[in-house]
C-alpha cells in the first residue's frame, strides 16, 4: 500500500476516526493495531515475523539490562546489550546484506580461481527494518546508559518498533522522544489535525507532482548514457537530486503529517538543505535522524573510545597538535561515512562510492579550511553578502549531485563510467533545441515541472523564516482555503497517478 | 463557560469542515467535468448517446436500442421517429461487450418501464475494456453512475482496484490539463437524440463487396461471454423485460459471423425473439460497394435503409403507444436538425425518400 494511493488515504481516515473515538487511555492500542494492519496491507505478511523478534528480543534484553544494573551486575548488564545488539543488526545484516556478502565472496573465489560458487539467499526483508533497527540499537544503547528507562509491556514496544508511520522511510525515533507521546492518547485538536493534514497535502504534492515527473527525467537519460551523454548526464544528476529530495521528503511530510494528526510529533529529517553552505552543513539538514543517530551511536562512543584516545596521543606526539585534532576525528567521520553508505545498501558503490565522497567532501572541507580563508583574504571575497552564500550553496548542490550519482546509479565503476560521459559535455545545444523535451516530458510538463520546482523554492524560502502552514494559519479565510485548494487540485490535475502511470515507490522505502 | 466555549469552537470548526468539503466537491465536480469532457476525449458522440439519453422525459420512449459501434452506425432516430413515429433511443457506446448490457438495462429501467429493450447480439462476442467503460460511465448522471459502478462490481465486471476511477474518472483522465480546448468549458446536448454526425458516418464509404458473404456455421463463443449471455436472458426472463435481439449485418470474418449465428440459436433456444439483419441483407437493400465506411459499420446510406427497415419490422410485430396530442416538439426540432446535417451527404433516392431538397454545399 503507497502512501499516495487512494487505499491509504481511506485506511488513514478510518485508522484517525477510530484513534480519536477510543478512550484516551486505549489509543495507544488503537495505533498498535493499525499498524499491524498497515504492516500486513504493504508487506508479506511472514516477514512480521522478523519484527516481532526484534519485539521480543529487545523487551527480554531491556528488562534484563535494568534488573542487571539494579543488582549492580554491570558485566550482566553489558552482556544483554550485546546480545540484544546482536540478533537485532544480525536479523539486519542477514536479510540486508548477506547476498552482498554471498557476491563478493563469490567474486574473490573466481579471482582466486576457485570453483566455489554460494548461492544467493532468497530474504524478503520486513517493512523498514533498517530504520526500526536503528531506532531499536538506539533504544538498547539509551537503557544501558541510563539515558531512558526500559519499557515493561511488550506490546508498547511492538508500538515503538512498528509505529506504522515511521515503517516506510523513518524517520529514524529515539525512544526518549515519542515514549510519552505514544501511549498517552491525545485529545482531539481541531488545529492539530488540520496542520497534519496540511503537511501531508504538501508531501504528496512533492511526491507526485514533482519527483514522478524528475523521475521521467532520470530514468530516460540514465536508461541510455550512450546517447544521452555530456550536458544530459548533468542534467539527470540535477534532476534526481531534486527527485531525491522531493521524493523523500515528500514521503516524510506525508508521515509526519499523519503522525501529527494522531497528535504524535516525530522527529523532522530534513531542514531545507539546498540552503546549506557546507556539505557538512547539507548533512545536518539532510535525513537528520539518520546522521544524529550515527554521530550519537557511533561517531561520539567511536571517539572516546580507548584506540581513538591512543590514536591522538600518537598523532600528537608525531605529527603535531593540530593534526592531533583532525587526524582522529576525520578517521571517524570515515567509520560513520563508511556505515552510512553501508546502511543505504549492500553496494560498492554506496560503500566507496556514495559514503567516500561525502567523506571526502567533509574532510578537505576541514583540512583546507586554512587555506580556503586564505585565499577568500586574498582575493578580498566579500563573504557576508548574498552572492556568495548562493555560490556555496550551488556548490554543495553540485558536490551532493555528485555523490547521488553513486546512490542512483549503485555500481561504483558504473557511476564513474556515467560521470566520465558527462565529464567534457560539447552538446550546449540541448538547452535550446527542444531536446530536453524528448526526455519523457512534453513542454507542458516539463514547465509544469519547473513551475512545481519554483514553488518549492518559494516554499523553502518560507520555511527558512518558520512555519509555513502558521504563516499561512495568520492570513484570511479565504486566502486560505485558496492556498488549499490550490494545492488539493494542483496534485488532482497535475500529479502523477492514477492507471495511466505507473506509481514509483518512494525511493527510501527499499530501505 | 470554557466547556461552552469548546463546544463552540468544535462547532465552528465543524462547519467549516462541511463548507471546505462542500466547495472542494464543487470544484472537483466542476474540473472533473471539464478534464473528462467529451469535446477534450474527442468523444462527443458518447456524450450525446448517453446524456442525451437522460434528458429524455421518463416513461417516453417506445424503445432503448443497447450495443456497441453497430447501433450508433445502424439506427436513425430522428428519420424513424418522422417517417414511423416511434421515439427509439441508441444507447450505445463504442466497443460495448455483452457483460455490460444487464447493468446498463439493469439501470435504466425504472425510467422507461414499458420500453422495448432493443439488443445488439454482435455485443455478447465480446468484452468490455477500461475505455469502453469509461465512454459508458462517465457520462452517466452521478446516481446512475455510483449505481451502475456498484452493480458492475457486484457483476465482477469492475475490479475493487479499479473502482476509484470509475467512481471518479478524473483519476483517470487528470492528465488531459495539457489538451484542454475552448469547447471543454461549454458544451451541450445537439439536440439530434443520439444520431450520429461524425464526419466517417456521413461522407465515408468502403466498397466491401469482396468480403461481404454470409454463412450459416456455427462456431462456439468463449464460455464466460455464453455463460453472460445466458444470464442475461435469464435476467429479462424473471424481470419480464420486453427485449429484441437484433443482429447487425457486417463484412468482418467467416469466424466472428459464425459465432454471431451460434449466439442466435443460443437466444433462440430460450424463447426470446432475434432478428438477425444479417440474413435480410435483400430485404433491408445494403449495397456493399456503397453503403459501408469499413468491415463493421454502415454509413448514413446503409443507416438510413437498417433504420427503415428495421422500424417497419418494429411496427408489424409491436405495439407501441399512440402519439397523440403535443408533446413531440423536441423529436420533431431533431429531424430538423438532423436532416440539416445529413442532408448534403444524400442522393438523390433517399433526399426524395425523405421528401428533402437537394442542397449544394456538401
Amino acid at each position: 500500500m503507497s502512501i499516495t494511493s487512494f487505499p491509504f488515504l481511506l485506511f488513514f481516515a478510518v485508522t484517525l476516526g477510530v484513534y480519536y473515538i477510543l478512550p484516551l487511555r486505549f489509543r495507544w492500542s488503537a495505533l498498535l493495531v493499525s499498524s499491524l494492519l498497515f504492516f500486513h496491507f504493504s508487506a508479506a505478511d511472514y516477514t512480521i515475523i522478523y519484527a516481532a523478534g526484534a519485539v521480543l528480543v529487545t523487551t527480554l534484553c531491556t528488562r534484563g539490562i535494568t534488573k542487571a544494573e539494579e543488582t549492580g551486575a554491570g558485566k550482566k548488564a553489558r552482556l544483554w546489550l550485546i546480545l540484544g545488539l546482536a540478533v537485532n543488526l544480525g536479523i539486519l545484516a542477514t536479510l540486508k546484506y548477506s547476498g552482498f556478502v554471498i557476491g563478493n565472496v563469490n567474486f574473490a573465489a573466481g579471482l582466486a580461481g576457485s570453483g566455489l560458487r554460494l548461492p544467493q539467499p532468497d530474504l524478503l526483508a520486513p517493512l523498514g527494518v533498517s530504520f526500526y533497527t536503528m531506532s531499536v540499537a538506539g533504544y538498547l544503547l539509551d537503557v544501558y546508559w541510563g539515558i531512558c528507562p526500559a519499557q515493561t509491556d511488550i506490546f508498547k514496544t511492538a508500538l515503538f518498533v512498528g509505529y506504522w508511520p515511521q515503517l516506510t522511510s523513518g524517520p529514524i525515533t529515539r525512544y526518549n522522544e515519542v515514549r510519552d507521546q505514544l501511549y498517552e492518547g491525545h485529545r482531539f485538536d481541531p488545529r492539530q489535525v488540520s496542520f497534519g493534514m496540511q503537511r501531508m497535502l504538501w508531501g504528496i504534492f512533492k511526491k507526485l507532482v514533482i519527483s514522478a515527473r524528475l523521475g521521467v527525467v532520470v530514468d530516460t537519460i540514465y536508461a541510455d548514457t550512450v546517447t544521452y551523454n555530456g550536458f544530459y548526464i548533468w542534467v539527470a544528476a540535477v534532476s534526481f537530486l531534486f527527485q531525491l529530495y522531493t521524493d523523500f521528503s515528500g514521503c516524510m511530510d506525508i508521515i509526519l503529517g499523519a503522525s501529527e494528526c494522531y497528535g504524535i510529533r516525530l522527529p523532522e529529517n530534513f531542514r531545507t538543505p539546498f540552503f546549506s553552505r557546507s556539505v557538512q552543513e547539507y548533512w545536518q539538514r539532510w535525513h537528520m535522524t539518520l546522521g544524529a543517530w550515527l554521530k550519537d551511536y557511533i561517531l561520539y562512543p567511536v571517539l572516546r573510545s580507548g584506540a581513538w584516545r591512543s590514536l591522538t596521543r600518537w598523532t600528537r606526539a608525531h605529527l603535531g597538535k593540530k593534526a592531533a585534532k583532525q587526524v582522529p576525528s576525520i578517521l571517524g567521520m570515515l567509520c560513520v561515512w563508511l556505515l552510512m553508505g553501508l546502511w543505504h545498501g549492500g553496494t560498492w558503490g554506496y560503500i566507496i562510492g556514495w559514503g567516500l565522497w561525502f567523506w571526502l567532501c567533509i574532510a578537505s572541507a576541514q583540512v583546507l579550511d586554512p587555506v580556503f580563508k586564505k585565499a577568500i583574504r586574498l582575493l578580498r571575497i566579500n563573504t557576508e553578502c548574498f552572492s556568495w552564500h548562493l555560490f556555496q550553496s550551488l556548490r554543495v548542490f553540485v558536490l551532493a549531485a555528485i555523490g547521488n550519482m553513486f546512490f542512483r546509479l549503485r555500481g561504483f565503476m558504473e557511476t564513474l563510467h556515467v560521470i566520465r560521459a558527462g565529464l567534457f559535455p560539447d552538446n550546449p545545444e540541448i538547452f535550446f533545441d527542444g531536446s530536453l523535451f524528448s526526455l519523457g516530458l512534453d513542454a507542458p510538463d516539463f514547465i509544469a515541472m519547473v513551475v512545481s520546482l519554483l514553488v518549492l523554492l518559494a516554499v523553502s524560502v518560507l520555511q527558512e523564516r518558520g512555519s509555513v502552514r502558521e504563516q499561512i494559519e495568520k492570513q484570511n479565510l479565504v486566502f486560505r482555503w485558496v492556498v488549499w485548494y490550490a494545492l488539493i487540485f494542483g496534485i488532482l490535475i497535475f500529479g502523477m497517478y492514477g492507471p495511466g502511470y505507473d506509481a514509483a515507490d518512494f525511493i527510501y522505502r527499499g530501505f | 463557560m470554557i466547556k461552552e466555549r469548546k463546544k463552540l469552537k468544535l462547532l465552528t470548526y465543524t462547519l467549516k469542515v462541511l463548507c471546505f468539503c462542500n466547495m472542494f466537491l464543487i470544484l472537483f465536480f466542476c474540473i472533473t467535468k471539464i478534464l473528462v469532457n467529451p469535446e477534450t476525449n474527442m468523444d462527443l458522440r458518447h456524450y450525446q448517446w448517453i446524456r442525451g439519453f437522460f434528458a429524455e422525459p421518463a416513461d417516453s420512449l417506445d424503445a432503448v436500442f443497447i450495443g456497441a459501434s453497430h447501433v450508433y452506425s445502424s439506427w436513425v432516430p430522428a428519420i424513424a421517429w418522422k417517417k414511423y413515429g416511434i421515439k427509439i433511443w441508441p444507447l450505445t457506446s463504442a466497443a460495448l461487450g455483452g457483460d455490460y448490457i444487464k447493468s446498463i438495462i439493469e439501470n435504466i429501467r425504472l425510467l422507461h418501464k414499458d420500453a422495448l429493450y432493443i439488443v445488439c447480439m454482435n455485443s455478447f462476442l465480446y468484452h468490455t475494456y477500461w475505455p469502453g467503460i469509461h465512454r459508458l460511465s462517465d457520462y452517466w448522471p452521478k446516481l446512475y453512475r455510483l449505481k451502475m459502478i456498484f452493480n458492475q462490481y457486484s457483476d465482477g465486471l469492475v475490479e475493487s482496484s479499479d473502482i476509484t476511477e470509475y467512481i471518479a474518472p478524473l483519476m483517470r483522465f487528470h492528465d488531459r490539463w495539457n489538451q484542454l480546448l475552448k469547447e471543454d468549458f461549454h458544451y451541450k446536448i445537439d439536440g439530434m437524440k443520439g444520431g450520429s454526425s461524425y464526419e466517417l458516418f456521413l461522407d465515408g464509404a468502403k466498397d466491401v463487396s469482396t468480403t461481404f458473404y454470409d454463412t450459416s456455421k456455427r462456431k462456439e463463443i468463449d464460455q464466460e461471454a455464453l455463460a453472460t449471455l445466458y444470464e442475461f436472458l435469464l435476467y429479462c426472463e424473471k424481470n419480464s423485460i420486453r427485449v429484441l435481439f437484433v443482429g447487425s449485418p457486417w463484412c468482418v470474418s467467416e469466424d466472428e459471423k459464425a459465432m454471431v449465428n451460434y449466439v442466435e440459436d443460443a437466444i433462440l433456444s430460450k424463447g426470446f425473439v432475434v432478428i438477425n439483419l444479417q440474413n435480410y441483407l435483400d430485404e433491408i437493400g445494403l449495397r456493399p460497394e456503397k453503403d459501408y465506411y469499413d468491415d463493421y459499420h454502415t454509413n448514413i446510406h446503409g443507416a438510413l435503409k437498417i433504420t427503415d427497415y428495421l422500424a417497419q419490422y418494429l411496427l408489424d410485430n409491436y405495439t407501441f403507444p399512440e402519439k397523440t396530442g403535443g408533446g413531440y416538439e423536441s423529436w420533431d426540432e431533431a429531424y430538423e436538425l438532423y436532416s440539416e446535417v445529413i442532408r448534403p451527404y444524400l442522393t438523390e433516392e433517399e433526399l426524395a425518400w425523405l421528401q428533402l431538397s437537394v442542397t449544394e454545399d456538401k
